[in-house]
């Protein structure tokens, strides 16, 4: 079993009335890029913040590398590169003085990682150029750069794609999939359901600061499977089907019947169909994806979309 | 925990030295404690090179008193023609005894003159003036330290990174009390360079060696030094406070003028508030400048406010209490950066 580099427990934060992270409880396994899946102000952030000493939890605890973090486990964090919300740097220093003072005051971090790292980020050619005049891309690169000082075991990034084009985007999903390979830890906050689908391992989702579900995305989109069949008789077959205690749903879309169940039981469905004189012409099993599963989970139509918009 | 705060000094101190503002701040304030050298100078020499005298021309029986311009110089080697156009050539002896008082007078000034832009007194008017502007400076350059890192988001960059919220806040107390005690060092040996020159222009020879000269200007910078930490602090707590750099600039500056005028209007309304008022920090910075050692005694005395009346409070007496806010102030300070949340409100 994969050791948990993060574990929350019963963790909470309320700010007055409002409860910004309801009793998470939630492990971030070791050398996986992780997925903290959610819409604006379903807690990704606060519990980023948590996770970092930013912010105080109400009640519960959070856990970095087996160690609790509290006062003391602020030495945890040179562990750690993160990111959390914009990338916020010195406006009056250049890129790279930036890169250098964070390299300086970071415990792990080295002098000669700047250059390599403006260089892996692309933004060499602009180092001497001051932060303030930086593209908003170029932040969030920037950005990735610091969260790399110091060879982190764990990187934490909060929306890292915020703001980019769709060719900034893909660059920056090829680099986070890049921090992935050679055991090191990623986890990735982001209200981009699309995003997560195609860098993350595994993935959580949240809603209200709330859990929904955890796990890793391909078990989650099989327990959420779905067919589509064609029948004699589509009028009647929607009826018949939904009579079966294991059938999730059933819908009918572009002309098809939509049956949201295991496709591993397909051999089922065809066999209570043909009990009603009903046969199957057509079958397939569709391949449902993250935005799916999410609002199905959530049961949230509106987020799932502005998930989509994101994108 | 020490080696930590100081690599954080020194990743602080690159910082700051990339900023335009304290190096404007540190020549604006460089430039005013000039005023404490060249100023007495130029005055000192329109004085001594002034040929006339302006006197109440006339006396008992003589008519209606006025002012008239005698040419002293003139009247004094027994010429006539040093008086005004139409005055009565009897009164020269008279005149003559008035520019006589006059000149004596004169040379008081110019001698008190000559004291206040020559060494050593003129360090001391350099630290008083710089004192003064150097309270508004740290109250900038603090609140823009700390209060920016809340405006520009990059204090949950630097917290991440391990480096401590203790060992960050010291880092940058540390490099602006230093900063201060930098000015108080630029001002004391810019006004060595400019007494020496213009003490050279006025024909002065000036020694500035000696261990006792070099021991109380230490002393002197020291002072001068002090008097501004309660003022960090203060802006330090503002900034803290509201998170935010304006709030920091507008609460130490405002309470540093507000303190001056309410104790002024209170203490003439009320005689009780002089009292209340030898506890406050304005107040207590003046009586600790009173008593610059290289001000020699009452002569050079530096001019300060003094806007409590009566008499200023001692010198024990404005230490204890301005290190007492130093230290509840800062500490203060200190316990709401460690608990609270740094957040800026967005994201999700």
């Amino acid at each position: 079993m994969t050791e948990a580099i993060i574990e929350m427990e019963e963790l909470a934060k309320q700010y007055g009335a409002v409860t910004a992270v309801d009793k998470l409880t939630l492990s971030v396994p070791q050398g996986e890029i992780f997925g903290l899946l959610g819409p604006n102000g379903s807690g990704k952030t606060t519990i980023l913040s948590m996770a970092l000493g930013l912010v105080s939890p109400s009640s519960g605890s959070i856990r970095l590398f087996g160690r609790q973090m509290n006062g003391k486990g602020q030495a945890l964090l040179s562990r750690v590169g993160a990111i959390v919300e914009s990338p916020a740097f010195y406006p009056y220093l250049t890129g790279r003085q930036n890169l250098r003072y964070f390299a300086g005051i970071s415990p792990r971090a080295q002098q000669e990682e700047v250059e390599p790292l403006l260089e892996q980020v692309g933004l060499a050619a602009r180092g001497n150029h001051k932060f303030s005049t930086y593209s908003l891309g170029m932040k969030q690169r920037l950005g990735i750069a610091y969260a790399l000082l110091g060879q982190p075991e764990l990187v934490l990034l909060d929306e890292p794609t915020n703001g980019l084009d769709p060719a900034g985007m893909a660059e920056v999903r090829d680099l986070i999939r890049s921090l992935g390979q050679g055991g090191r830890t990623v986890v990735l906050s982001s209200h981009l359901l699309h995003e997560v689908e195609q860098v993350c391992a595994s993935v959580a989702i949240l809603s209200k600061g709330k859990l929904i579900a955890s796990g890793r995305v391909q078990d989650l989109l099989r327990q959420q499977g779905a067919v589509r069949l064609r029948t004699t008789d589509d009028a009647a077959a929607p009826g018949i089907l939904s009579g079966l205690d294991w059938v999730q749903g059933v819908a009918q879309e572009d002309g098809y019947v939509i049956v949201t169940a295991a496709p591993e039981r397909s051999g089922e469905l065809t066999r209570a169909l043909a009990q009603s004189q009903v046969y199957v012409r057509e079958m397939s099993p569709v391949q449902v994806s993250l935005e799916r599963y999410f609002l199905e989970v959530t049961g949230d139509d509106d987020q799932g979309q502005e998930g989509q918009h994101g994108s | 925990m020490a080696a930590k705060t100081l690599t954080l000094v020194r990743w602080e101190w690159f910082k700051l030295r990339k900023r335009w503002m304290p190096w404007i701040l540190i020549i604006i304030a460089l430039l005013f404690s000039q005023l404490a050298v060249w100023g007495p100078f130029i005055a000192y020499q329109q004085e001594k090179n002034r040929q006339t005298l302006t006197i109440f021309a006339g006396g008992p029986g003589a008519g209606r008193e006025r002012m008239v311009t005698i040419d002293c110089r003139a009247v004094l080697a027994g010429d006539a023609a040093g008086l005004p156009a139409g005055a009565d050539p009897v009164a020269l002896a008279a005149h003559q005894e008035d520019c006589r008082q006059l000149e004596g007078q004169r040379a008081t000034a110019l001698e008190q003159m000559k004291r206040i832009f020559t060494l050593p007194v003129s360090i001391a008017q350099a630290l008083a003036i710089a004192e003064g502007f150097g309270v508004i400076l740290v109250a900038i350059m603090t609140a823009s330290s700390i209060g920016s890192e809340y405006g520009w988001g990059t204090l949950r960059t630097v917290l991440v990174r391990g480096t401590g919220r203790w060992a960050y806040l010291a880092s940058k107390l540390v490099v602006i009390a230093t900063g201060g005690l930098l000015l108080m060092v630029a001002v004391a040996l810019a006004a060595i360079v400019s007494s020496l020159i213009t003490g050279s222009l006025a024909g002065f020879d000036q020694s500035i060696s000696g261990i006792k000269f070099v021991g109380d200007m230490a002393l002197d910078i020291g002072r001068a030094w002090f008097a501004l930490w309660p003022f960090i602090a203060l802006a330090t707590l503002f900034s803290l406070a509201a998170r935010s750099a304006a709030a920091g600039m507008a609460g130490a500056i405002g309470y540093y003028f507000g303190e001056a005028i309410a104790t002024g209007i209170l203490s003439g309304l009320f005689e009780w508030f002089q009292g209340v008022s030898d506890y406050f920090i304005v107040r207590n910075t003046s009586a600790w400048m009173q008593s610059l050692r290289l001000s020699e005694g009452e002569a050079g005395r530096v001019v300060v406010m003094n806007l409590g009346f009566g008499n200023f409070p001692s010198e024990l007496h404005a230490f204890l209490v301005l290190a007492g806010y130093v230290l509840v102030m800062g500490g203060v300070a200190f316990w709401l950066f460690q608990r609270r949340d740094v957040t800026s409100g967005g994201g999700g």
